[in-house]
């Protein structure tokens, strides 16, 4: 049976060796959810690939009528990341705010 | 009232002239360096406008002209060569004398002669040379287009031409020597950036450490997951970084990815206190960034809508519009914070006021050490913690202002290239000054005794130190010779060198004129140290020519009398054929010292405790035999009672201070050690100047007096005549 949500934990490193263990998961999830959640508390690390993956699964979501949002705390070491990046503006800790102050996630869609 | 306004102004003015003299022997090394371009025509701007302002007319006057010809410079109408910079440093030394004598009658022939050096200058630099000669490399640099980026055609990744906003320079800013700069900075990562193993975020974080950041990346080109591939950068960045490093330090973080990235590194601004005008507009910036034409924004401006609505519905890209106000927004916000922290970060005091503040805190330490006494005296307890609170918050005070008076050494340093760089014009040769150490801090009185010693050993160094290119050639050295000046902390102390690797003291030439002058005994064998050392002594010098640089036989001996008068030391080491090193020792301050108080009889002395290297406790023999033994090695000693001449029988047991003399450890016997001591330094008076043995005095907790030992000066003597008994 279809549930609505779908929460993937992303639990470890969110990076380039294993990015495509997390991709696996949150497509299977989109192709079983209407809405898929990503939770990055329990991450370890991201990188480009982890980040590029985020952004690409919104447009996806976005093009194929899902919904796909970001939920959980944001632990220390992703928000650092994202900051020295650019993709936040504030170190913040909170998925929800994480989602809408990640530069162009929102354009993603449109 | 004015008054104080002009003396304000002069002290800008030679702080100013400092910078500007730096910046131009910089330029002269770097003459394409468009920043240092801009820095010394901002430089003269500044001095121009300040002039005008307090009537100062005729500098204005003056440095109009030059700063006219140092816009055509910053325009690439001329070219900086060697005999401009001539002219515009012979330009900023007219602009000191017209500074500190405005009434001289000679100066506006001066003015006139050089005026007309620089007419002539620009006319036969005028003639055949293309226009705009720095056109497309003032602004920016670009590192890593080879093969560009591999079959991609996203949205938003290419870096575009940025012709016009290239050649265009910031205008009319504000030098402060050390000018803060907004860089944007595209960088866009190739594909395989990341399945070779690099890590863009990690280049961003290292980034941001160089100064104000603001990061953007461009995710547009990431597609949705049935074209994204894991290993692939889709992803590029505009970065607005506002800091005082240079490009080079911005390129350095990219350095190991040169070859796998596009990166553009350019100028967008320096921070002009003096312009309160607001920064580019949204339609210039994109203008320039040559992403839209000048049309299109002119026809959106008729619009009456948001300028960056319009042009995104224009098609423009928005990563683009949202870059360009990141841009605006982050230069503006750069720019009041520097205004804001240049209001609240810093007064300017006269020296004359912290010299006062300084000596009030010696005032107050001498009054702290007789609190104490009487509090020690009385035994109240209530007032001993009173003293013990004051003396606590003393030594604060006393740290805190000896701080504000300590300056760094770059001070001095930088008037230096301007000397080695005159000097070894004058004798044709090829001399590069380094310096390293240059943040070392002293207390500003000693940097100022200093620089004289300095000037000395430097001249000594061009002259005598350095050999001719031929002769360098020949011996198979580099034409090109290096003067290396090097400043560090040891200890309370500050240890400033002069090296150069030229062909080192000629030992024969010494011993053969100490021989004539009566120095050395023929046939006296003396070791090479003690050789060397001769070049201290009065009236010696091997020159063979008298130059206008040095050679007249003073000089040397006048270093190390200077040195030694602010309780520092001289050493000279010499390599033959390698090069020449004269070390100066000198304390970090001389208002308030560390002291060790020592008793002979009823007198009571101040041993500084910086050359303080043991205390041994000695008989009555001992001190007859007239040395004394020191962890293996056999010291000489001075016996203070007999210095001094104070009467009375010493104890059975008696101390001797080891101390550091400059010729090595010697033993000053004292009857006890009393302690250490906060030694506030009074000067002896005129009457006692010359004293030789001591270098000032202090005032004890009780209100006695107890002389500073000067103890180079005591174990001089000493010493010849224990090497002479032991010989």
């Amino acid at each position: 049976m279809e549930s609505n949500v779908t929460v993937v934990s992303v639990i470890g490193d969110f990076t380039l060796p294993n990015v495509q263990k997390w991709r696996t998961a949150i497509e299977a999830a989109l192709k079983q959810s209407p809405t898929v959640l990503v939770s990055l508390g329990l991450a370890q690390d991201i990188d480009l690939s982890g980040i590029q993956l985020l952004y690409s699964v919104r447009k996806t979501a976005l093009s194929g009528n899902k919904e796909f949002h970001l939920t959980g705390e944001v632990p220390e070491i992703i928000a650092e990341r994202l900051f020295d990046a650019g993709f936040i503006q504030q170190k913040v800790r909170d998925g929800k705010f994480l989602e809408s102050g990640m530069r162009g996630f929102g354009a993603t869609n449109a | 009232m004015l008054d104080g306004f002009k003396d304000s102004f002069r002290e800008e003015a030679y702080d100013l002239l400092e910078h500007l003299e730096s910046h131009l022997l910089e330029l002269e090394e770097n003459p394409e360096d468009s920043e240092t371009i801009s820095a010394v025509f901002r430089t003269m701007h500044t001095i121009k406008g300040s002039a005008g302002m307090f009537g100062f007319e005729a500098i204005s006057t003056f440095t109009h002209e030059i700063e006219t010809m140092l816009d055509d410079i910053r325009q690439g109408k001329l070219k900086a060569d060697r005999n401009f910079i001539d002219l515009v440093l012979e330009s900023r030394d007219h602009i000191r004398i017209m500074l500190d004598s405005p009434d001289d009658p000679g100066i506006d022939a001066t003015s006139r002669d050089i005026l007309e050096k620089l007419d002539n200058a620009r006319k036969q630099a005028q003639t055949g040379l293309p226009p705009n000669v720095y056109e497309g490399e003032l602004e920016t640099s670009e590192i890593g287009f080879e093969g560009g980026r591999t079959g991609s055609s996203e949205a938003g990744r290419s870096v575009p031409g940025r012709s016009g906003l290239d050649a265009a320079a910031p205008t009319g800013l504000t030098d402060t020597g050390s000018a803060l700069r907004t860089f944007h900075i595209r960088f866009a990562p190739h594909e395989d950036f990341l399945s070779r193993g690099s890590n863009p975020i990690l280049l961003l974080s290292e980034l941001r450490e160089l100064g104000e950041c603001t990061v953007i990346p461009n995710t547009a080109a990431v597609p949705a997951l049935d074209a994204l591939i894991n290993e692939r950068a889709y992803t590029l960045w505009d970065i607005f970084l506002t800091t005082e490093h240079p490009r080079t330090a911005i390129e350095d973080v990219f350095i190991f990815a040169k070859g796998d990235c596009e990166l553009l590194v350019r100028l967008i601004d320096e921070i002009d206190f003096a312009d309160e005008s607001v920064y580019k507009r949204l339609g210039q910036i994109l203008v320039e960034h040559g992403v839209v034409k000048k049309d299109v924004v002119d026809k959106a401006v008729r619009e009456q809508k948001r300028l960056g609505q319009v042009l995104v519905d224009l098609g423009i890209e928005e990563h683009e519009v949202e870059a360009a106000l990141e841009e605006q927004e982050h230069v503006l916000k750069a720019r009041r914070k520097v205004q804001a922290d240049a209001a609240a970060s810093s007064v300017r005091v006269h020296s004359d006021k912290l010299d006062d503040l300084v000596d009030l805190v010696g005032e107050l330490v001498t009054l702290q050490a007789r609190l104490s006494r009487t509090a020690s005296v009385t035994e109240s307890g209530a007032l001993g913690t009173i003293a013990e609170n004051f003396e606590l918050l003393i030594g604060e005070l006393r740290d805190k202002t000896m701080s504000i008076r300590m300056v760094p050494i770059s001070s001095t340093f930088s008037r230096f290239r301007r000397l080695v760089r005159d000097l070894s014009r004058d004798l044709d040769k090829y001399i590069e000054l380094v310096t390293e150490g240059g943040e070392t801090e002293l207390d500003k009185t000693v940097i100022e005794r200093l620089h004289d010693p300095l000037v000395h050993i430097i001249r000594n160094s061009v002259d005598h130190g350095i050999e001719s290119a031929l002769e360098r050639k020949r011996a198979g050295k580099p034409e090109s010779a290096e003067i290396t000046l090097t400043a560090k902390h040891v200890g309370a102390r500050v240890v400033v060198s002069v090296s150069d690797n030229g062909a080192g003291l000629n030992r024969e030439k010494i011993l053969e004129r100490a021989i004539v002058n009566g120095l050395v005994a023929p046939n006296q064998k003396i070791s090479d140290s003690e050789i060397d050392d001769l070049i201290f002594r009065p009236g010696f010098s091997t020159a063979k020519e008298v130059t206008s640089v040095s050679g007249r036989g003073v000089g040397m001996d006048v270093v190390r009398r200077e040195i030694e008068k602010v309780n520092g030391t001289v050493h000279v080491l010499s390599e033959p054929g390698s090069g020449t090193s004269v070390s100066l020792s000198i304390p970090l301050t001389l208002a308030i010292i560390d002291g060790l108080l020592v008793q002979i009889g009823s007198e009571r002395f101040v041993i500084p405790l910086s050359a303080v290297q043991a205390c041994i406790e000695m008989t009555a023999a001992q001190v007859r035999k007239g040395s004394i033994e020191n962890r293996g090695a056999l010291l000489p000693i001075v016996n203070l009672r007999k210095s001094f001449r104070i009467e009375g029988d010493a104890p059975p047991l008696v101390q001797a201070v080891v101390a550091e003399t400059g010729e090595g450890p010697v033993g000053f016997v004292v009857d006890a050690v009393i302690g250490d001591h906060q030694t506030v330094i009074k000067n002896l008076g005129r009457l006692y100047q010359n004293v030789e043995g001591v270098s000032g005095a202090t005032i004890l907790g009780d209100g006695s007096v107890a002389l500073i030992l000067d103890v180079p000066k005591l174990a001089a003597q000493q010493i010849d005549e224990y090497t002479t008994t032991h010989r």
